[in-house]
């Protein structure tokens, strides 16, 4: 891999959109580096609509596709990684480009935000099986260009919406199985209904239907995202996070900050501008300066952290605080009342910790032992010693340490390739 | 280094919440609400009045009237939410609810979107104290022994019929028959007479009358 050649990162890799796009990306010239991220392990239903062989079922994803594309280009450097996105640390999709296919809006949701906050172009590729509709949405950054939220209205986010499950079940999936649907509905009954009917089964919360989209369709996506990534590419992918949504100062066109909707059932095709909404709940889309700190979670202690964000201490003490995650002080039993007294971001909380050992139930952090932020010179010497590993923190975080007034983002980039989960 | 400024987005919310809310407890006699911290709040508690029930230490179940909730609003409640997080019960601690934790302060109160406004927050707690809004299944209850009470208990449910905000009685003078006649009593059917005359004795003879 030449300095020039790119590294993308595909979110999403073993579906109806994905599976077909692997192939084409061995064959960019531009691309150095691919890494494939999927959660999903391969059934028999999926060889209708996606680009597998019997033989894949019963496999993980990302492992099929990763494979697969070192044979079609063994000259790349092919990463497969069997994983829940939301779950990762932010540097895992550091790259040129970023690439989904994604059926969760919570998942696309994840990677606009990142993608954002990194500063990378992303292109989220969807399809829609009984309109025959193929889509392409390429979100570049800056602050003053469109990303996937500025679209979103009330109904989006309450596609969002969470139900608790009374019983407490843990949530999280095996780490070898896909991840299961959201936790049990436990809606009561709606007010007015009588009390005691049971609730009817709910689908999964941010979790749309199948699109029981054809193979074909699929296919369609994956070419026109194969498409745009070469144009993106070539223009300098990444060269937009100046600021400007559109075209890159020079290569070729792209549909940078642009929706390309294809109709196939009646031969149309449509380009839109997406619109950078000025109330959008995202709040600023300011991509971050993130400085990265070379070296491993284990040999970055607490008191190294402080020290780090020595001119941002105004007299208010640092807090230190990893984007969408809580750090975790103490996980509680709603069934028998066990707890268990830690400090740990919650995002890196593996199923195991979370589950009861007295009655096996799972274990779950009160709102006021969850904490935004910690400020570490508050704590104890002993815990101020302690590494950024074990707190939870993995290679890849972006971490955010801020004073009263400013703020300094870092990332843990030791170089090593501890994201490969692949086999 | 970034500046470190609360979302303007973020904070019209949070504007607008604290107003509703104290709109709310001011238009309620089962509702107390105070904001905690800088304005404008994240974080509230929230008392009700209401009649409820709990488990007294020789088990009996009986009912109570003070019960308390900590909402939290966390900077990006717009865009995701933990109900955890966002709803924590504070007591009583022998509270006996299908959906609320008698071990440990966490009251499960269905279905929540990113965003959902503060009052629709506190009418869901409300309707699950006073067992409006129950969970009849055991094995997705937090108090699997409330919920088999709350099954063999059904005709004394809910607990508390009264509405968490007053409704107000559009009540008019009949100078020749000495009381009031009742125009219109917003959901409360039997709070009229079955002549629909209601005797009230006010020192103020207002033509509203608010309970």
């Amino acid at each position: 891999m030449t300095a020039t050649m790119k590294r993308v990162v595909v979110v999403g890799a073993g579906g109806n959109i994905g599976s077909h796009l692997v192939p084409h990306l061995g064959r960019l010239p531009e691309v150095g580096s691919v890494l494939l991220i999927d959660r999903g392990v391969y059934e028999a239903k999926d060889i209708a609509s996606q680009a597998i062989l019997p033989a894949d079922v019963g496999r993980r994803k990302a492992t099929v596709q990763a494979r697969r594309l070192r044979r079609i280009a063994p000259h790349l450097d092919v990463q497969g990684l069997h994983a829940d996105i939301e779950r990762l640390p932010w540097g895992a999709l550091r790259g040129d480009l970023v690439l989904a296919g994604l059926d969760s809006r919570r998942a696309r949701q994840w990677v606009n935000e990142v993608a954002r906050r990194l500063g990378v172009t992303w292109v989220d590729a969807g399809v829609d099986g009984a309109g025959l509709l193929a889509r392409l949405d390429v979100y570049a950054p800056g602050d003053e260009a469109a990303c996937l939220e500025c679209a979103w209205d009330e109904r989006d986010y309450r596609e969002l919406e969470q139900a608790y499950p009374c019983s407490g079940a843990v949530d999280e999936p095996p780490p070898t199985e896909p991840p299961p649907a959201a936790a049990p509905a436990s809606e009561p009954p709606p007010a007015g209904a009588p009390a005691g009917e049971p609730p009817p089964a709910a689908a999964p919360a941010g979790e749309p239907p199948p699109t029981a989209a054809p193979a074909s369709l699929g296919a369609l996506a994956a070419a026109l995202q194969a498409i745009e990534a070469a144009q993106l590419l070539a223009g300098g992918a990444g060269v937009t996070s100046a600021g400007v949504a559109g075209r890159p100062a020079s290569g070729p066109a792209t549909l940078a900050g642009s929706r390309l909707l294809i109709d196939a059932a009646h031969h149309r095709h449509l380009v839109v501008r997406l619109p950078r909404r000025g109330d959008c709940r995202f709040g600023d889309h300011r991509p971050w300066t993130i400085e990265p700190l070379a070296n491993r979670p284990r040999r970055i202690s607490l008191d190294d952290v402080l020290a780090l964000g020595a001119g941002l201490d105004d007299g208010g003490g640092l807090r230190l605080s990893v984007a969408a995650s809580r750090f975790v002080r103490r996980l509680v039993c709603p069934a028998c009342g066990e707890n268990r007294t830690l400090l740990r971001l919650e995002v890196s909380l593996a199923a195991g910790r979370r589950r009861c050992g007295r009655c096996g139930a799972a274990l779950r952090p009160a709102a006021f032992d969850r904490a935004l932020t910690l400020a570490p010179a508050s704590l104890p010497e002993r815990l101020r010693r302690r590494s950024l590993h074990g707190l939870g923190f993995r290679d890849g975080e972006v971490f955010t340490l801020a004073g009263a007034r400013s703020a300094r983002h870092f990332e843990i980039r030791s170089g090593r390739r501890e994201l490969d989960q692949e086999n | 280094m970034e500046p470190v400024n609360l979302d303007p987005v973020l904070r019209a919310f949070l504007v607008h919440q604290e107003a509703e809310g104290a709109a709310l407890a001011a238009a309620s006699d089962l509702l107390e609400l105070v904001p905690i911290g800088a304005q404008p709040a994240s974080l509230y508690l929230a008392s009700f009045r209401c009649k409820g029930l709990v488990r007294a230490a020789d088990g009996a179940v009986r009912e109570s009237d003070r019960f308390e909730v900590g909402i939290a609003f966390p900077p990006d409640y717009l865009r995701r939410i933990d109900p955890i997080e966002v709803v924590t019960w504070l007591g009583p601690r022998n509270v006996f609810h299908p959906n609320i934790s008698d071990r440990g302060p966490f009251i499960c109160v269905g279905r929540l979107a990113p965003g959902m406004p503060l009052v629709d927050l506190l009418y869901q707690v409300f309707e699950i104290i006073t067992y409006q809004k129950v969970t009849m299944r055991e094995d997705d209850a937090l108090n699997a022994d409330a919920c088999a009470w709350a099954r063999r208990h059904r005709d004394r449910l809910p607990v508390d019929r009264r509405p968490l905000k007053r409704r107000a009685l559009a009540l008019q003078i009949n100078p020749a028959g000495g009381g009031l006649d009742v125009a219109s009593v917003d959901g409360w059917p039997d709070v009229a007479s079955p002549s629909g005359r209601l005797d009230v004795t006010s020192p103020g003879g207002g033509h509203r009358v608010d309970r």
